[in-house]
């Protein structure tokens, strides 16, 4: 009996050595494991053997049972991550298949990222017209007729419209500010980003075309310390809230006091390069109180309320936050440039 | 605007660092972009003098053992006033003053000595040549000289605003200075050294009075020309004038001090002034030696017939101040800044004189300035000041006095400021103030038009305060939730959808310069809105189409990339503007292209109809009511959808369809049809043959013998009452064979 036994267990295991498939090995398991199978049927003789070899057999019998078991299972994990891995020219240190995908432009990136925040602090989002007229982009925001951004140098004018009321491509996202409270009463909360544009020659710093972010604030009780605040609460939004965000003086029509919000430098954390000019600090935006000629010009009353107003450059802002050190890149459709972001 | 410290000096005391004097300036509103320094001073270290030992060879000479830092040097010395431990500016080996010395390594008396020691002159730090310079003690062995000379005299290079012309000048920045740092300003003492008691003998008249409001004449005579001392040629080279003679020297020295450009005739080639606007077609030769033709909008300075100068602009090269020139008619006047602007502007010539006069000049100092100037001219060309001054003024001047009610300054700074602070600030401005109670009355001064409204005072205020010391506030207000709008919204799924689909997002110009000639959505230029100022021919039209540009980012890639999936959305703008002063149309375009060098036109075409359908499916939109129908053209197959369109086509909701709870039976039929018969006109068919048929789907098309081809598609049978029998499903497809035979005399294959 215990040479049966041990025959069995050597026959089992070369079967399942030369076991090829999981379907084979599952058919050795029931062979020699299953409730008719091989070993049942031997232990099925246990009566005829002698009382004193009893115990003997039976813990031969269990160890080969045992045995085969682990036997079983080991090879059968052998089998299942073979399964996985069955090719033999798959290189376990080759990255895969590239999938194909596409790229949305950074500038629409960070454009949704500007949105989404202002979103979250319960401003509204608008569009506005990119052929605007002297109205709405100067003389409603106190540029009156010879103020020098008029320039020919500054704006592209384009033919037809009225006399006196020339049709242009809009310079800056301000004249959504006016167009906005014709339909508004204050409070007002709204952005309003979209494509502006500048007559002027391009380098690496300067486009015809660019994007800008207009935000209006208008209420009771609106100070200029609730302008610093907000400002710094999205700056610290995009770039994190370890940066340094103060104001100066600056000078706007549309704006009065005006300021101009800069940024400790991201690029080297103030110790100084080329980008902050080894100043440590990156000029970021203009903004300012809404000057009382223009909250007039909405129909606001100056006496009752007051706002703020701002312009993001958005591909400064976005070229800061990727590096970029060209803005034309961003208008030129070359894939090796778009498909980074 | 250049202001050297040099300068700056000779009217305010300066006690801080040029570094800290920028922070103020920057921080209150004028904006220092660069301090400039001496050029020279870059190998010149601050060295501690460790030992001093007698020369061998000469008995005025000593050799100083300097520690600079990262080295000791032996150096050999002629000052008597150096001692050990004294801090000094040391100037190695390489090392160009800015004198031009260059320091060599060298032997002097036969003793090797590897630099120099400086004395302040030769540092162009002073005028002080009686020893070696001694530094603050604090100064380290190896630090550079320029971060421990305050003296050294930089440039701060500024941005002036536009609407501070009163920073355009010297003594302007000073009085900016003076109410950051509490300095006073010192004016300069106006002093004739000669004058005679005689009348001008040249009669002024002022035709135009609104675009001269003010013209003052003074005259000097008996002035030798010659070249300006060192001290007036240095002053104005730092501001990047070039010195030409003492007279004109000295209206340009006046100009950049006072802000008042002057301009110096030659009083015997003038005898009469008539103050005009042109004529058309007058000319005149100026002192750049170019004949220019003027219009008549632009003002005049005339002899009486013909031009002499154009007023604020430039002078005419008949009555220049030249060598021989012996008596001087020197003009001070005020023109209108915006006359002034579009007369520079047409000709094309804009100086340092029109800059000033564009902004506005101090009402009160063109007489002044006159003053000023002829007093030097003077001095410095040995000349005698005539008694009289000629002052023909157009207008009365009042200044501008403002309210300023203190809650207003508070509620908008969002501050606290005490009164008698505010008072103080400005007050050091030159404001003067009438204190009643809540509010301040506040008188404008002279060189301030721009400060006319309460809001420009608390400019004024904040920025001598800095704002930077007011703490944030957040803004206080409705919580009210805000979303994109549903067009927003749906471009950015598009985006989204395009972007997952492989499509990469390409932004391109406005405009273009060749619209594609008789393209169906492009038409000719006619139909463009056109530029009337473009940059370049290629950027004439406002595009009405995407596609002229998307085709050129192709291009562009082809080569290195194949295929190219792009897609732009942006805004197209249609031409014929509505009357009545309404803005031109613009339709928010999306285009999607797929380009390849083999790619064929049936696939890109279908492949994009697919595309459009998935956007479809995301928006919720009924595709059979929007046309789709892709082009192709040359590589490249391009799809233009209208957001505005889609957008209003879209059901923002899904609205749930109760699943089926009995099952389909689902037939593919395959038919031969001649090659002209198309899928929509079966589907036409097949849809409205049976209530039982829940919908018809299209599998695949080819090309037989004979011009015909073979067409399959899937109808799919269903009820909402009972589970379909098989032979039902063969009874109504029997009905389908035979009405497409009918109509199409389609065949089963």
């Amino acid at each position: 009996m215990l040479n049966k036994l041990n025959k069995l267990k050597k026959q089992a295991l070369d079967e399942i050595k030369k076991s090829e498939t999981f379907d084979s090995l599952k058919f050795l398991e029931t062979k020699y494991l299953g409730r008719q199978g091989e070993l049942s049927g031997l232990l099925a003789d246990l009566k005829k053997v002698a009382k004193e070899e009893l115990p003997k057999v039976g813990r031969l019998a269990n160890e080969v049972k045992n045995d085969l078991l682990a036997e079983f299972e080991k090879v059968k994990k052998n089998f299942q991550s073979e399964k996985k891995i069955t090719a033999v020219n798959l290189d376990p240190t080759a990255p895969g298949e590239t999938i194909e995908r596409g790229h949305l432009h950074p500038i629409t990136q960070f454009l949704r990222k500007v949105e989404d925040i202002f979103l979250s602090m319960g401003f509204e989002v608008l569009d506005g017209p990119e052929v605007e007229d002297e109205e709405h982009n100067f003389n409603l925001l106190n540029m009156p007729k010879d103020h020098p951004a008029r320039d020919i140098q500054d704006t592209f004018y384009v033919k037809g419209g009225e006399a006196g009321n020339q049709l242009l491509l809009r310079t800056q996202t301000s004249p959504m500010q006016i167009r906005a409270m014709k339909t508004r009463k204050p409070p007002v909360r709204l952005i309003v980003p979209g494509r502006v544009f500048r007559h002027e020659a391009t380098d690496a710093s300067h486009e015809t075309t660019f994007y800008q972010c207009e935000g209006l604030v208008i209420g009771e009780n609106i100070k200029m310390t609730d302008l610093i605040g907000t400002l710094q609460q999205f700056l610290q939004a995009v770039f994190g809230d370890e940066v340094k965000v103060k104001v100066r003086p600056s000078f706007f029509p549309f704006t009065e006091p005006s300021l101009e919000v800069i940024m400790s430098c991201v690029i080297c954390g103030q110790k100084g390069c080329s980008v902050c000019k080894q100043t440590g600090w990156l000029e970021m935006l203009g903004c300012g109180m809404v000057h009382p000629k223009v909250l007039e010009n909405m129909n606001v009353d100056p006496a009752v309320y007051s706002g703020f107003a701002f312009g993001l450059g958005i591909d400064r802002l976005m070229m800061l936050y990727h590096q970029i050190n060209d803005v034309r890149l961003s208008y030129g459709g070359d894939l090796r440039f778009l498909k980074q972001f | 605007m250049r202001l050297p410290l040099l300068w700056l000096k000779d009217y305010i005391k300066i006690k801080i660092f040029p570094e800290k004097l920028a922070e103020l300036l920057t921080f209150s509103g004028t904006e220092v972009e660069a301090i400039e320094r001496t050029s020279g001073l870059d190998k010149v270290m601050v060295g501690e003098i460790l030992a001093i030992k007698p020369h061998p060879n000469a008995d005025k000479l000593q050799i100083a053992m300097v520690d600079v830092g990262n080295q000791e040097l032996a150096i050999v010395c002629g000052a008597p006033n150096i001692k050990v431990g004294q801090k000094v500016p040391t100037a190695l080996v390489g090392a160009v003053l800015p004198n031009g010395l260059e320091i060599k390594k060298t032997a002097i008396r036969g003793v090797k000595s590897s630099g120099m020691l400086c004395a302040e002159d030769e540092l162009g730090l002073g005028k002080d040549h009686g020893g070696i310079m001694i530094l603050d003690q604090k100064a380290k062995p190896g630090d550079k000289l320029a971060e421990w000379v305050s003296s050294g005299e930089p440039i701060l290079d500024l941005s002036i605003t536009p609407n501070r012309g009163d920073c355009l000048a010297i003594l302007g920045l000073a009085r900016e200075i003076s109410a950051l740092t509490g300095e006073k300003v010192k004016w300069p003492i106006i002093d004739f050294p000669k004058i005679v008691k005689e009348k001008i003998n040249c009669p002024v008249k002022v035709n135009d009075k609104d675009l001269c409001p003010k013209y003052v004449v003074r005259v000097i005579k008996n002035v030798k020309i010659k070249e300006s001392p060192g001290w007036l040629k240095d002053r104005l080279l730092a501001v990047g004038l070039r010195p030409i003679n003492n007279v004109v020297d000295v209206t340009n020295f006046v100009m950049m001090e006072m802000g008042q450009p002057l301009h110096a005739f030659d009083a015997d080639k003038v005898k009469k002034i008539v103050v005009r606007k042109a004529k058309a077609g007058e000319r005149i030769k100026m002192i750049d030696n170019e004949e220019r033709e003027l219009t008549e909008s632009m003002l005049v300075i005339t002899d009486g017939y013909e031009p002499i100068a154009i007023a604020g602009v430039m002078g005419g090269a008949e009555s220049e101040v030249a060598d021989k020139t012996s008596n001087i008619l020197l003009e001070s006047a005020q023109f209108n800044p915006i006359s002034i602007r579009k007369t520079s502007q047409q000709l094309g010539l804009r100086s340092e004189a029109s800059l000033r006069f564009e902004k506005g000049i101090d009402w009160l100092i063109t007489e002044r300035a006159s003053d000023r100037a002829a007093g030097l001219i003077a001095e410095l060309g040995d000349g005698i000041v005539v008694e009289e001054q000629i002052v023909v003024v157009g207008k009365k001047f009042k200044p501008a006095a403002v309210k300023l009610p203190l809650s207003y300054l508070n509620n908008l700074l969002g501050a606290e400021l005490a009164k008698n602070e505010v008072m103080e600030k400005l007050i050091s401005l030159g404001f003067e103030i009438k204190d009643y109670g809540r509010n301040l009355l506040v008188t404008v001064p002279a060189w301030r038009p721009d400060v006319k409204i309460p809001a420009d005072l608390v400019e004024e205020i904040g920025r001598l305060f800095d704002y930077n010391r007011l703490p944030p506030s957040y803004l206080i207000a409705e919580l009210k939730p805000m979303a994109l709008s549903q067009e927003k919204q749906a471009i950015r799924t598009i985006q989204d959808i395009l972007a997952g689909a492989g499509f990469t997002e390409t932004i391109n110009y406005s405009f273009y310069g060749h619209p594609p000639a008789g393209g169906a959505e492009c038409g000719g230029p006619e139909n463009h809105l056109e530029l009337a100022n473009p940059i370049n021919p290629d950027q004439r039209y406002l595009r009405l189409d995407l596609e002229p540009r998307i085709r050129e980012n192709i291009e562009k890639n082809i080569r290195e990339f194949d295929p190219i999936k792009f897609f732009e959305i942006g805004h197209t703008y249609q031409p014929n503007p509505p009357a009545g002063g309404d803005l031109p149309i613009e339709k928010k375009m999306l285009a999607v292209a797929w380009a390849g060098k083999k790619l064929k036109p049936e696939s890109a075409i279908n492949y994009l109809k697919g595309i459009a359908r998935l956007i479809f499916q995301e928006l919720n939109i009924d595709a059979e009511k929007i046309d789709i129908s892709p082009v192709f053209n040359d590589n490249y197959g391009l799809l233009r959808l209208d957001i505005g369109e889609l957008v209003n086509l879209a059901e923002p909701i899904k609205v749930y369809q109760p699943i089926p709870k009995f099952p389909a039976i689902i037939r593919d039929i395959a038919i031969e049809v001649e090659d002209r018969v198309l899928y929509g006109q079966i589907k036409k068919i097949v849809d409205k043959l049976d209530d039982l048929i829940a919908r018809v789907e299209y599998l695949s098309t080819y090309s037989l013998a004979n011009s015909k081809k073979s067409l399959a598609f899937r109808v799919i049978y269903q009820s909402a009452e009972r589970t379909l029998k098989s032979e039902e499903a063969d009874k109504i497809q029997e009905k389908i064979i035979k009405a497409l035979n009918k109509k199409f005399q389609a065949k089963l294959r």
